[in-house]
């Protein structure tokens, strides 16, 4: 029973292994409990929520100096997250006028506390200014991840829809152009 | 356990350590994500992590992506690997590395959106290495492994209790998210013919994600026994390499955690080889300069 072994051999190591074991098997309880996951007690949660099926599926396309940019081919997968997903908040924030995503939610799970009076909090949200200064920021990164820095982009949200991998583009709409 | 902590065996599970974190930041280096090429970013998101909320309140986030505090952290963690490679049995080292490379994450997946799980295989494995002497090492060493059932079987768990496990438009839904910007992009590529088919004969896709929440599952029998270990190495590849294709994840870097299901005794053998084939070339180069 590896399990078993693994704990008496740390029970009988140190007081010092009782606290680290005690200390990881109770944040890791307490945290899946709650399901918010605490930096090093990771939660492996990943797709487990149900997907419910969906007749559109949207993606951003990008357009550099006139020429489309293909993620798949031009970048590997932690630039393409760092461009892509980040860009996916911005429009988020894009919807909310600029406000930060986290004050939304929390103003809305939590409504009783003032958030925006809690110089903490809003300290470590995005400002305005970050959110208008961004489209400048992905072009820069861009720029870096393809290796030449474009004159202009544009950034489209694009839906399509269709079913067993063919799929035609009913909608295409502006985010940014810089 | 004690099995592991023979010198020779610790000797080359450490380098392989050490072989696996290096490997993953050259792939990070090429792939424009150190902090210094990220070009300072912008928008950050912390979610409910306390750990988050500390990298931004101190001012560390700043500080990593848009002062030269970004060259010194990787440089120094290359420094450290270096380090570690020539004193492999000063554990400080190896929990030095752990801590840069998991700040290093935790920076790049505050400005990415998301709060990646991708690379925390290389931080745990380093971490478990900072313990040195026999007993510790073995205790770390064992523990490692039980981590990686415990990452692997609580994935299904999760699965299980929220009830995706159920879900017969599951895999079908997981992969058009993923996969439809691909597909729309290349509609004639093989890739996306095999996409297809899979979306035709959603069956097939079906039965294929069962073998996924599979592999999952048997990993709790990781915490019983270690009969399976010669197949809980190996399926995380298939697992992984499944996750790739089909949900565009790339996960490479947790097969760090697979040596820990590795036998003490396959790692006592290639220290011996490697043991042999130093002897014989140094046994050569004294032939030739003789």
């Amino acid at each position: 029973m590896e399990l078993a072994t693994l704990i008496k051999s740390v029970w009988s190591y140190s007081p010092a292994a009782r606290v680290l074991l005690i200390t990881f098997m109770a944040v890791t309880l307490l945290t899946h409990i709650a399901g918010i996951q605490q930096t090093p007690f990771f939660i492996w949660g990943m797709y487990s929520e149900k997907y419910s099926q969906q007749n559109e599926y949207h993606y951003y396309r990008v357009v550099a100096d006139g020429k489309l940019v293909n993620p798949f081919s031009t970048m590997y997968h932690p630039a393409r997250h760092l461009l892509y997903r980040s860009l996916q908040d911005w429009e988020k924030m894009h919807r909310l006028e600029g406000g930060d995503i986290l004050l939304d939610y929390m103003e809305n799970k939590v409504p009783d506390v003032s958030w925006q009076e809690k110089a903490w909090f809003m300290a470590g949200l995005n400002s305005r200014d970050e959110f208008m200064a961004y489209p400048e920021w992905f072009k820069r990164y861009l720029g870096r991840v393809t290796g030449t820095a474009p004159h202009h982009i544009s950034v489209y949200r694009v839906t399509v829809t269709g079913s067993h991998g063919a799929y035609i583009e009913i909608a295409s709409v502006k985010l940014f152009d810089i | 356990m004690m099995a592991y902590s023979t010198t020779d065996t610790q000797l080359m599970i450490r380098r392989t350590v050490l072989l696996a974190v290096a490997v993953s930041l050259i792939y990070r280096f090429i792939a424009v994500s150190y902090p210094h090429q990220m070009e300072e970013p912008l928008l950050t998101s912390p979610g409910l992590d306390l750990f988050y909320w500390f990298w931004i309140l101190t001012g560390m986030a700043e500080l990593m992506t848009a002062t030269v505090y970004g060259y010194i952290h990787m440089a120094a963690l290359w420094i450290l690997l270096i380090i570690a490679w020539f004193r492999p049995f000063q554990g400080i080292w190896f929990g030095l590395i752990a801590l840069f490379f998991l700040t290093f994450m935790v920076n790049y997946n505050l400005y990415s959106g998301h709060h990646t799980h991708c690379a925390w295989g290389i931080f745990l494995a380093t971490l478990a290495l900072a313990a040195t002497r026999p007993v510790a090492f073995g205790i770390s060493w064992s523990a490692l492994r039980l981590y990686a059932c415990y990452l692997y079987g609580s994935a299904f768990l999760w699965k299980l209790f929220r009830g995706s496990l159920w879900h017969s438009e599951q895999a079908r839904t997981v992969l058009e998210v993923n996969l439809a910007h691909y597909m729309h992009l290349h509609p004639d590529t093989l890739l996306t013919q095999v996409y297809e088919f899979l979306l035709v004969y959603s069956i097939v896709l079906f039965l294929l994600y069962c073998l996924a929440m599979a592999i999952e599952c048997v990993f709790l029998a990781g915490f019983f026994t270690r009969r399976w270990d010669g197949i809980l190495f190996f399926v995380p590849i298939l697992l992984h390499s499944g996750t790739y294709f089909m949900a565009d994840v790339m996960f490479f870097e947790m097969l760090v955690l697979n040596l820990a299901f590795i036998p003490a005794r396959y790692w006592a053998s290639a220290a011996k080889k490697i043991d042999q084939l130093n002897t014989l070339l140094h046994a050569k180069a004294n032939h030739t300069s003789g």
